[in-house]
């Protein structure tokens, strides 16, 4: 069996390296900023919740309700979050397991919610962040 | 319009025929798409886009116009039929960047590049485009950097594995057309 490659072929593959390596980058360039990590719960564009996040915290239980009975069970613990049960169709945000670091995010799109662990940078720390 | 067919041309094909092969071709992609959403999926996003082969033959025995139609109807009812009304975005977006780059390549650069490579390109830029509208609509650009990597290696096999499925396709068809 031959398989009928061209030169071109290794231009979109090396576009795939390239690609990568700028997501990775741009990443790393959101997640740098700051040591100081927060989890926000955007729920469709709206920042409703906002919590710093720190290794050994004591366990957070949050429901977030999206309306018309569904729902979002998010737990903040030990320096990591997780969507622990939804009602959402698909439960790609279950499955998503834990995030920690900064720039991952949890998205649940049935019921428009993200929930993604920002660094604090450049935010005046006194400032409640729901205010913003 | 709708029918100034390359194969037309080619296979001296009435008008009626060529619609009728076209809407062949839609209700197969169609198919594929409702199909390929019942297999498991590792990751939020990771799929085989196996109705990219339908919008590749489209491409090569029809044109660039064709192929936009198939893609554009192929995702306004995949969605309605096995996703929901906003994978419509997603869907429309993803497959029409993809059906733009994929065409673009194929009349202009065809010489240098392979349908797998064609189809490869159109992964990338099916998750590119997605991703994108999903970056848009939930206004966070971290959506689009973190499940990129993923998705991009994804796409290499996937797309790969289209591309020689597309290019087997493409092969017999030309010997004998029957669809």
């Amino acid at each position: 069996m031959r398989i009928p490659l061209k030169i071109g072929d290794a231009f979109v593959y090396g576009f795939a390296v390239v690609l990568v390596i700028i997501s990775f980058a741009g990443m790393y360039l959101m997640g740098a900023k700051s040591d100081r990590r927060h989890v926000v719960i955007e729920m469709d564009k709206r920042e409703i919740y906002s919590i710093e996040i720190h290794e050994g915290m004591e366990p957070v239980e949050l429901r977030v309700d999206a309306g018309d009975g569904r729902y979002n069970e998010v737990v903040v613990m030990n320096g990591e979050v997780r969507i622990e049960e939804a009602n959402c169709p698909d439960q790609l945000c279950v499955k998503s397991g834990a995030i920690r670091s900064s720039g991952q995010t949890i998205v649940c799109l049935p019921h428009k919610l993200v929930v993604r662990i920002t660094g604090a940078g450049g935010e005046p720390s006194d400032v409640d962040d729901i205010a913003h | 319009m709708l029918m100034t067919l390359r194969i037309r041309e080619i296979y001296g094909m009435s008008r009626i025929r060529g619609m009728v092969m076209l809407g062949l071709i839609i209700s197969q992609a169609l198919v594929l798409h409702i199909l390929e959403g019942f297999l498991p999926v590792l990751a939020p996003g990771m799929k085989l886009g196996l109705a990219n082969i339908m919008t590749l033959v489209t491409l090569v025995f029809f044109g660039f116009k064709e192929a936009l139609i198939v893609v554009g109807i192929r995702a306004i009812l995949g969605s309605l039929l096995a996703g929901g009304v906003t994978a419509i975005f997603y869907s429309l977006a993803g497959g029409i960047l993809s059906c733009l780059v994929m065409g673009g390549l194929y009349y202009k650069c065809r010489q240098y590049f392979s349908i797998m490579g064609i189809s490869t390109a159109g992964a990338i830029f099916h998750n590119i485009g997605q991703l994108s509208v999903a970056s848009w609509m939930f206004g966070s650009i971290g959506i689009l950097f973190s499940y990129l990597p993923l998705l991009t290696v994804t796409a290499l096999g996937t797309g790969f594995f289209v591309g020689l499925a597309s290019n087997y396709i493409i092969k017999y068809l030309q010997h004998r057309w029957f669809l």
